[in-house]
C-alpha cells in the first residue's frame, strides 16, 4: 500500500520559485498497477522520484506499508527512462547490481541475476556489455536489474519511452506478460502514452500542469490476463481515444495559458 | 595498387617512421654543411657518444639519483592528485575549498617556487621530490576532478536507489566512470613531473642527469650532450607507452 497524500514539491529554476506539484494525493492498493500520464511539465517523473525516494518533498508525505519514507527503501525498485547501465559491466553484473548494492555474495547475487535475465528473455547475453546491445535490450537488463531485487514496488520512469515504437509493443506486451505470470507486486508506471497505460494499468491518474495536479484518477475496465486482442477491441479503442482526447484538451489548455 | 592493399594503422605507421628518417636525415646534412661540429654534432657522432654513455657506470648511477626523488614526487603527485580529485569533483565544498590554492599554482610558474623549496627542506632528496611533486601535483588534481564530473549524473541516482554504500560507489561508479581521466591525469602528471625533474637539477642542485647535461655543455662535448638530452627523450617516450598501455587495459570496456 502506497498512501501519497498532500504531497508538493517547490524547486528553484533561475532564482525564482516554481511549483512542480501540488497537494497530490492518491493511494495505490498492493498488487495494484498505476499508470502516472500527463502533458510534459506536470510533474509525474517528480512525483515517481519522491516514491522512490530520490527526491525529498517540500511538502506531505509517502507512506509505503504505513510507514513513512525518508529515503529509497529495500522495498522498492527504480526502472529508468534511459536504462542507466555501468557502461563498464557486463549485462549479468549489470543485472546484479541492485542485490551487489545489498551486499550480496557475488555467486549468489549472479544466480539470481541470470535468473531474471531469462525472464526478460536475455539468455546468452550475460557476458555481453550495454553497448553492444540494442535499446530494448537495454531496457530488459533495466527491468531485470530492478526485478532481481524482489521488491514489493517497481517504480518505472517512462521505461519505454526512449525506444521506437515497434520495440516499445514488444516491450510492452513481454512486461504484461512478466506482470500477469510473476508473483503480485504493486507497479507505478510513468508514462506519456495513453494506449500504453490503458494496456498495462488497473488505474490511471491524470495529471495536469501548473502546478503539477492530479487531474483525475480513472479505472480501467478491462480484467486480467490481457493480452495483445485486448487492444483490438472495439471497447479497449472507446476507451482509449476518450482519455487520449482528454489528454489533448489539457495539452491545448496548457499551451494556449502559456501564450497569455 | 599496393598502396591500398597495406592497412590504414600500418599506413600511419609507415608515413610516421618516414616523417622521423626524413628529420634526422635533414639534421645530419646541416650538421655536415653548415653546423659547427662544437654546436651540432653529426648523428653518427651522437649514436656513437650514445653508445658510449650506455657502457659508464657514471651515465646509470646519474639516472639513479634523478629518477629517486623522480619517483617519489611522483607516487604523492598521482596518489594525492587523484584522491583530491575525485574528492573535489563530487563535492561542491571540496572544490571550493581548494579552488583559490589551485588557481594559484596553476597561474604560477613552478620554477618560481623552487627557491622556496630550498630555503623550507633544503637540496636534498625531500626537497628535488617537492620540486618533482609539486610541478605534477596541480595537472593531476584538475583533470581527475573533470573527469569525475564527466560522469553520467543518472549512475549516482541508481546506486542511491539500491541504497549503494559509498564503498562501493566509488569502487564501482566513480573510480570506474573517472578512468579515462585518472589516466589522463597520469599521463598529464608524468609529463610535467619530468619536466620538473629536470629543471630542478639544471636550475639548482646540480645532481643526476642535469649534472651530465650541465657537464657535457661546460665543457663543450656536444655529442655527449645531444647524447644525453636523446636519453631523456628515450626514457619520456619508454614511460608515456608504459602509460598509455595501461591506460587501454583500464578502459577495455569501450571497445574502442
Amino acid at each position: 500500500m502506497i498512501e501519497i497524500s498532500g504531497l508538493g514539491m517547490v524547486f528553484e529554476r533561475e532564482g525564482r520559485p516554481f511549483v512542480a506539484i501540488e497537494d497530490v494525493s492518491v493511494d495505490i492498493a498492493d498488487g495494484e498497477f498505476v499508470s502516472i500520464i500527463g502533458p510534459s511539465g506536470c510533474g509525474k517523473t517528480t512525483l515517481l522520484k519522491i516514491i522512490a525516494g530520490l527526491l525529498r518533498p517540500t511538502s506531505g508525505s509517502v507512506a509505503v506499508n504505513g510507514e513513512q519514507i525518508t529515503g529509497p527503501g529495500p522495498e522498492r525498485a527504480l526502472v529508468f527512462q534511459n536504462f542507466v547501465l555501468l557502461p563498464w559491466a557486463n549485462v549479468l553484473d549489470n543485472a546484479a547490481f541492485g542485490l551487489e548494492a545489498r551486499g550480496l555474495g557475488r555467486d549468489e547475487r549472479r544466480a539470481q541475476a541470470a535468473t531474471q535475465l531469462a525472464r526478460v528473455g536475455l539468455n546468452g547475453f550475460e557476458s555481453h556489455y550495454p553497448r553492444e546491445l540494442s535499446g530494448g535490450m537495454q531496457q530488459r537488463v533495466g527491468i531485470a536489474r530492478a526485478l532481481a531485487v524482489n521488491p514489493d514496488i517497481l517504480l518505472m520512469d517512462e521505461p519505454f519511452g526512449a525506444l521506437d515504437a515497434l520495440t516499445r509493443q514488444l516491450m510492452q506486451k513481454d512486461l504484461l506478460s512478466l506482470w500477469q505470470e510473476s508473483e503480485p507486486r504493486t507497479g507505478v508506471f510513468v508514462t506519456h502514452s495513453m494506449d500504453e497505460a490503458v494496456y498495462l494499468s488497473d488505474r490511471i491518474v491524470l495529471m495536469n500542469t501548473r502546478p503539477g495536479r492530479v487531474e483525475e484518477t480513472v479505472d480501467v475496465p478491462f480484467g486480467r490476463p490481457r493480452n495483445r486482442e485486448l487492444t483490438a477491441h472495439a471497447d479497449y479503442r472507446t476507451f482509449a481515444n476518450y482519455l487520449s482526447s482528454k489528454l489533448e484538451t489539457m495539452q491545448r489548455d496548457d499551451m494556449s495559458s502559456r501564450n497569455e | 595498387m599496393t598502396t591500398l592493399a597495406i592497412p590504414r594503422s600500418d599506413r600511419r605507421l609507415l608515413v610516421g617512421a618516414s616523417s622521423l628518417i626524413i628529420g634526422i636525415l635533414l639534421w645530419e646534412v646541416y650538421a655536415r654543411l653548415a653546423a659547427d661540429p662544437v654546436f651540432i654534432p653529426t648523428v653518427g657522432d651522437v649514436s656513437v657518444a650514445f653508445l658510449q654513455l650506455l657502457a659508464e657506470p657514471d651515465f646509470w648511477s646519474a639516472y639513479a639519483t634523478t629518477l629517486e626523488p623522480f619517483l617519489i614526487g611522483w607516487a604523492a603527485a598521482i596518489v594525492l592528485g587523484v584522491t583530491l580529485g575525485l574528492w573535489m569533483g563530487r563535492s561542491t565544498i571540496a572544490s571550493g575549498l581548494s579552488a583559490p590554492h589551485l588557481a594559484f599554482l596553476n597561474a604560477l610558474p613552478i620554477s618560481t617556487l623552487v627557491p622556496v623549496v630550498v630555503i623550507v627542506a633544503g637540496i636534498d632528496l625531500l626537497a628535488r621530490s617537492m620540486v618533482v611533486f609539486l610541478f605534477a601535483i596541480v595537472e593531476v588534481v584538475l583533470t581527475t576532478a573533470s573527469g569525475v564530473r564527466y560522469i553520467d549524473p543518472d549512475l549516482f541516482d541508481m546506486g542511491r536507489s539500491f541504497s549503494l554504500k559509498w564503498g562501493k560507489r566509488l569502487t564501482r561508479i566513480i573510480l570506474p566512470g573517472a578512468a579515462a581521466g585518472i589516466a589522463a591525469a597520469v599521463r598529464v602528471g608524468t609529463g610535467r613531473a619530468v619536466v620538473g625533474m629536470v629543471v630542478m637539477e639544471l636550475l639548482l642542485v646540480s645532481v643526476g642527469v642535469g649534472k651530465l647535461i650541465s657537464r657535457y655543455r661546460d665543457t663543450f662535448q656536444a655529442p655527449r650532450l645531444y647524447a644525453v638530452v636523446l636519453s631523456l627523450a628515450i626514457f619520456a617516450l619508454a614511460v608515456q607507452a608504459v602509460l598509455r598501455r595501461l591506460e587501454q587495459k583500464a578502459l577495455i570496456w569501450r571497445g574502442d
